[in-house]
């Protein structure tokens, strides 16, 4: 049996007993979901929330849909692999979002989508549509008409979970940007909270914990900065479009407790 | 109309992979209408909207994947269902090429990009670069012949606004796994690199690939960057970036020996890093790196096993143990008077390193030597020990790279295999992206003609290949392999290891 120590890893994973089965499988991440749907994420990379950071996932490349492993005593283990969690090695995620540079985000972000790759919510807007995108794109045109209040637009809006196509579908993105938003203006989160539940493991947990204040770094870092290229560098690390979808959350959120619509045209 | 709803199940896949996948089914012959998501609630009540029945999506989970197509008609299905497939798989190989006549229009018509490679005559290349930098696209720039305060100028504008300005004459990068140039198609892994050294860093690169691990980044810096005017600014800028990457745990630097200040520059800011750093300076200060407290690799062999032992928490060593039973049995062959070695390269970093390791022990001359009296004064006539360059610019003028087109190696094959004193030859071969489709087999009948040079003269030469190559590699690296064998040469697995074999054979001869 090969053994191994994680990098780093959630502290959440401490000290418990559990077991996970392979949910899906990425190139640089593999997911394991408990029988709550709780996820563990298996990866090469450091700072994810819920997440165990190895050196190399080589030793897990023979892995398939459905094989079980168990978090025991502070090790996971399978029939072939022991990753041990050194509690020096434990990563805490707390972050309640008073330190995002929201105003500077209101200052910079009309500019900033007009230089970036137009993916995620940004296709909504342009000629690339499919089905789910042009639905989602009317109902929200809908909802900025109908609602003025940030209240009201934002549980419209939650109505929308789980609609787009990606792993973490870009309305989820867009409602965790608007719910960072909300925490910084402490402002009530209770509109968000209903319905994260419908949607793909991987999303319902960036939300959950989204709502219990746990934040991967590339996420903190992204919105705890005033630097235009790192703004880019940082939305461009988190998923394919989640953080464009996130700071078109994050926007929408300014631009209606501003009193203003979201889409102009 | 024919409707069909496709579950694939836990099957994920990104947006923008989805979108794209989405927008080439809908121009497949045959799609009125395509919709590719996850099958969460939401999606499936859009699904619904649109014509599916309820009775369709109930068993759909918000893991599977709908894939709701609307055809012409039924005799479609099949052949659509096996495109989509292929779509899928052939994702990551997927390339659109566009043509423009100028960067200012592939500028203004791609708002997303961030890589411009450049390979125009040096001394067109300032505004083009600048151009792009201005844009805030990192520039790769292949081309040579630019002047040094140009090159200041622009790596002083690239490092104000973050970015790379690879060059002039930067031949290997790999960014995000993406082989720039001249590279090798090697695995993923926590290990970034910044070179001074096209074939510096691809011997690296493949040395650690074959240990079993692999490259976050590689990032190309040009020949001169650690020369006193300019000073190492893309090296720390490279460095800089790895520092803020998180795919990145240990730090590779490969360089020929820069000046003393610069190097105490670049360690001193190694050592603000969390990242774990290798210092490879090719026949370099050891004691200079490591009162620093850094690991010294004073070759690229060194280098490639510290990095991967790094990687992968193990201590691996190359095996010397047949080098010299090897070197034993060939010496036999050898008649009187064939006592020198010429090593005949298209990588000019190999070279340097052949010219340190044989150095150690033999008198020998270059056309990439930095020591005085081993410059070769006429680098189209070997003496002695030689070691020759064949990619330096006094080969390549009007002619393309001998990576490109090694048959401009061939004639020298030949001059040497006709002179009598020469025991031993050195060869290298790079596959990968950029160089020649099939290197080996342009240079066949030259070693076989050199070959039957010697045998006419009842002689025999020691030829030493080495192929720098991964299995990866678009090139056939078993065909190329095989001609080489059916050659009858010693075929080695570094560089390095060339050196040492071909050092030991002329000893004492």
């Amino acid at each position: 049996m090969n053994k191994i120590e994680a990098l780093s890893f959630d502290k959440i994973f401490l000290e418990q007993y559990n077991i996970f089965v392979v949910d899906s499988i990425f190139d640089r991440s593999i997911n394991l979901c408990d029988s709550q749907q709780k996820l563990l994420t298996l990866t090469s990379n450091k700072g994810i929330v819920n997440s165990i950071c190895l050196l190399s996932l080589d030793l897990l490349k023979n892995l398939k849909l459905g094989d079980a492993f168990i978090l025991n005593n502070n090790y996971l283990s399978n029939n072939s692999l022991r990753i041990c969690l050194n509690v020096d090695k434990a990563q805490e995620f707390f972050w309640d979002c008073s330190s995002a540079k929201i105003p500077f985000f209101q200052e910079n972000l009309e500019e900033f989508f007009d230089n970036i790759n137009s993916q995620g919510i940004l296709q909504f807007f342009k000629s690339e549509k499919n089905t789910i995108n042009q639905f989602l794109f009317n109902k929200i045109q809908e909802i900025d008409q109908k609602y003025s209040a940030i209240n009201s637009f934002s549980r419209e809006i939650a109505k929308l979970y789980s609609g787009g196509i990606g792993s973490t579908p870009s309305m989820d993105d867009m409602i965790l940007g608007m719910i960072i938003s909300a925490k910084y203006f402490q402002d009530p989160i209770d509109v968000f909270i209903d319905s994260y539940q419908k949607t793909t493991s991987i999303s319902r947990n960036m939300l959950l914990n989204a709502l219990q204040n746990r934040f991967s770094d590339t996420i903190r870092d992204l919105y705890e900065n005033e630097d235009p290229h790192k703004i880019q560098y940082f939305t461009e690390k988190i998923g394919s479009s989640s953080g464009i979808d996130m700071l078109v959350g994050t926007y929408f959120y300014i631009q209606k407790k501003g009193g203003r619509p979201c889409l102009v045209n | 109309m024919f409707s069909k709803l496709i579950i694939k199940n836990n099957f994920y896949k990104d947006s923008i992979t989805l979108m794209s996948v989405t927008n080439k089914v809908n121009n497949l012959d045959g799609v009125l209408e395509s919709t590719l998501g996850m099958g969460t609630d939401m999606n499936k009540e859009i699904i619904k909207s649109i014509g599916f029945s309820e009775e369709e999506l109930q068993s759909v989970k918000a893991n599977d994947m709908m894939i709701a197509l609307k055809l012409e008609n039924e005799s479609f299905l099949d052949k659509i269902l096996e495109q989509i497939a292929e779509l899928f798989i052939v994702k990551d190989e997927d390339n659109t090429n566009y043509a423009y006549s100028n960067s200012k229009q592939a500028i203004s018509e791609n708002k997303n990009l961030n890589m411009a490679v450049i390979s125009i005559p040096g001394n067109h290349a300032y505004h083009e670069v600048k151009r792009c930098l201005d844009n805030n696209i990192n520039v790769m720039l292949f081309s040579d012949n630019m002047s040094i305060e140009d090159e200041l100028k622009l790596k002083q504008l690239a490092v104000s606004k973050d970015l790379l300005m690879m060059g002039p004459d930067c031949g290997t990068s790999i960014i995000n796994g993406i082989g720039l140039c001249f590279a090798n198609k090697v695995r993923k892994g926590n290990i970034g690199i910044v070179g001074a050294s096209g074939t510096g860093i691809q011997e690296a690169t493949v040395l650690i690939d074959k240990l079993g691990a692999g490259i976050s980044h590689a990032i190309g810096t040009g020949g001169r960057d650690l020369s006193q005017e300019i000073g190492g600014l893309m090296m720390m800028q490279g460095m800089k970036m790895l520092e803020q990457d998180s795919q990145t745990d240990i730090v590779l630097l490969i360089s020929k020996p820069p000046a003393k200040e610069i190097a105490e520059k670049i360690l001193d800011q190694a050592k603000k890093s969390s990242k774990t750093y290798i210092i490879c300076f090719i026949n370099g200060d050891k004691n200079l790196v490591e009162e620093k407290g850094f690991q010294f690799a004073m070759t690229l062999e060194e280098a490639g096993f510290a990095a991967a032992n790094a990687s992968l928490s193990k201590v691996i060593s190359p095996d010397f143990s047949q080098e010299q039973i090897i070197a034993s049995a060939v010496q036999k062959t050898l008649k009187q008077g064939q006592r020198y070695l010429r090593a005949l390269y298209c990588g000019g970093t190999l070279a340097a390193e052949t010219e340190m390791i044989v150095g150690k022990d033999h008198m020998v001359y270059s056309n990439v030597s930095k020591i005085k009296e081993r410059k070769l004064s006429d680098p189209f006539v070997s003496k002695e020990n030689s070691i020759i360059d064949l990619g330096d610019d006094v080969f390549t003028q009007g002619k393309p790279h001998p990576m490109i087109d090694p048959s401009i190696r061939n004639s020298r094959i030949i001059k040497e295999a006709q002179d009598k004193s020469v025991a031993v030859m050195i060869l290298d071969f790079e596959l990968g992206y950029g160089s020649n489709s099939n290197p080996v087999g342009m240079t066949v009948e030259s070693l076989k003609k050199a070959k039957q040079i010697a045998k006419d003269d009842s002689r025999e030469i020691v030829i030493i290949c080495y192929l720098l190559s991964t299995k990866g590699d678009k090139q056939n690296i078993q065909e190329q392999k095989r001609l080489l064998e059916d050659l009858d040469v010693i075929m080695v697995n570094s560089n390095a290891e060339a050196a040492r074999i071909a050092s030991a054979v002329i000893k004492e001869l």
